[in-house]
């Protein structure tokens, strides 16, 4: 065969603009371009076509940034669940995430294994709480269709629906206003008998590991009669508190948000325990996966699932930076 | 798990792409990218080489495409045989202009096209699969994914022409036969 006669097919066009020809057959196709120019018509088509196909942005609203989706890649419902209820004992040891591997029911329905090792700080002093109180009162999972929870209408919630006592919130974000005012540096290590004190007494405590988007667990310390707080901080000295104080009322409130000045609030109940998660500055996409992500940890009293840590990974490197201040 | 995360990393944007292509529907899409996810990391029996993840990441998400379909009993209907799709017509046209292949264009007639077209497109030209990639995605050979490829490029021309225009080959014949008269 030889350039004189040879009559390129579809295919071969398509090879070509594609990057996919052998050279020898690239190289004959090119001069038999160079005599034909309804042959070089063609492949300028085909190539026009591929460069616009490639060059293709995402959908509107198919945003790679909007992982809040993402992030809901944790168990769904199982009908009939109530918190804290199923007795699960002798599960909690690998649903905390220490060690082994556990069979579940991912989002689609999918029967999954998760990873027998958690990706990133598996082992946390959370983990080791939830692993002391948890099991006698075992753990159960909630649907965490975390768009249809977080409620951000203002509204006056009743009693009953009140997350923490009158003026426990005011008082929260004060405490955590006045954190962000100190230095980082006057920041020191974790004071894990707080949390273990807090654990003994009221039970069921899961503190999450933030881990994934670069808030590490630095502060506890008690918070009113016998509420506790935990501080977290970034590598930008992005600062994050949650404050835990017992309740019990007992039936679980969705979250909602509550914004305070600079604050943002998210409050929430579950598991008999009130939940502020305070943060001032922090970019907004960013505050809403972790709150939303902490929500069903602690309504779920289980780690992060594997894809909610990714988002909260790939949120953290598309956010931006906190502003103090 | 460090390298799967990297890949899946890398694989987010394509693969929101090729979803979309295949079921046209943003929603739909992100869970299906997030069941992929969700499949890839949970899963023990991974590719552990780069070149074959990306296709084992992209078989995992078309997987899932295909058993929404048959969930929603709208597979029938909707997942047509690729060798149908050849069936363009035959009568001779102009062939189509430079100027009206544009993004806007491109995007609407993707979106026209039957999902057997839209599927070898998004994954050869959308998330960027060499032919290679694209057979071990799709479980064909590399011929097939040719000829596939070559198949619904050139619907989407008639598409982007809005009917007018046929097989650049058919066209190549018309214009000889033309001018051997």
């Amino acid at each position: 065969m030889t350039s004189e006669t040879w009559n390129p097919s579809d295919e071969v066009l398509n090879a070509y603009v594609d990057g996919e020809l052998p050279s020898h057959e690239a190289a004959m196709l090119l001069r038999q371009m160079a005599r034909n120019p309804e042959l070089a018509e063609r492949v300028a088509i085909l190539t026009r076509l591929r460069m616009e196909l490639r060059d293709l942005p995402l959908p509107r609203g198919l945003d790679i940034n909007d992982l809040e989706t993402l992030a809901a890649g944790v168990p769904p419902a199982r009908p009939g669940a109530r918190g804290g209820e199923d007795a699960l004992a002798g599960r909690g040891r690998e649903s905390a995430g220490v060690t082994g591997s556990r069979a579940g029911i991912g989002p689609a329905g999918w029967a999954v294994r998760w990873p027998a090792r958690w990706p990133g700080r598996a082992v946390s002093a959370a983990a080791v709480v939830l692993l002391l109180v948890a099991i006698p009162f075992g753990m159960t999972r909630y649907r965490t269709a975390y768009s249809d929870a977080v409620s951000t209408r203002p509204q006056d919630p009743s009693p009953a629906d009140q997350v923490a006592p009158s003026g426990t919130i005011e008082a929260a974000v004060a405490r955590h206003m006045e954190w962000l005012a100190q230095p980082a540096t006057t920041t020191g290590p974790g004071r894990g008998p707080t949390l273990a004190r807090f654990a003994r007494r009221h039970g069921r405590v899961y503190v999450p590991d933030l881990g994934a988007s670069k808030l590490q667990m630095v502060r506890t310390e008690p918070f009113g009669k016998d509420g506790v707080r935990v501080g977290y901080v970034g590598i930008h000295d992005c600062r994050l508190s949650l404050f835990i104080l017992p309740d019990t009322l007992g039936a679980p409130v969705p979250m909602r948000e509550i914004t305070m000045g600079k604050a943002r609030v998210f409050a929430w109940r579950a598991n008999q325990l009130d939940y502020l998660l305070v943060a001032a500055g922090m970019d907004r996409t960013r505050l809403n996966l972790i709150s939303k992500a902490v929500y069903g940890a602690t309504r779920n009293l289980q780690p992060f699932a594997p894809a909610t840590q990714l988002a909260l990974d790939l949120n953290h490197r598309n956010s931006r930076a906190c502003v103090s201040g | 798990m460090a390298i799967c995360r990297r890949e899946i990393e890398r694989a987010l944007t394509p693969l929101l792409k090729y979803a979309h292509a295949l079921c046209r529907n943003g929603d739909l899409a992100r869970e299906l990218v997030q069941d992929t996810v969700v499949k890839a990391l949970s899963t023990d029996n991974r590719p552990d080489n780069a070149e074959a993840f990306r296709p084992w990441l992209f078989a995992i998400l078309r997987n899932a495409h295909i058993d929404h379909l048959r969930r929603h009993r709208r597979h029938a209907d909707q997942h047509q045989d690729v060798d149908d799709i050849d069936a363009l017509p035959a009568a001779p046209g102009p062939n189509v202009q430079d100027t009206v292949i544009n993004r806007l264009s491109v995007q609407a007639a993707l979106m026209r096209l039957p999902e057997p077209h839209r599927d070898i497109l998004a994954l050869v030209d959308l998330a960027g699969f060499s032919y290679v990639e694209a057979s071990m995605t799709l479980g064909i050979p590399k011929g097939t994914v040719m000829s596939r490829l070559s198949r619904a490029r050139r619907a989407m021309l008639i598409e982007i022409s809005g009917g007018n225009v046929h097989s650049l080959e058919t066209a190549r014949n018309s214009k000889r036969a033309a001018a051997a008269k």
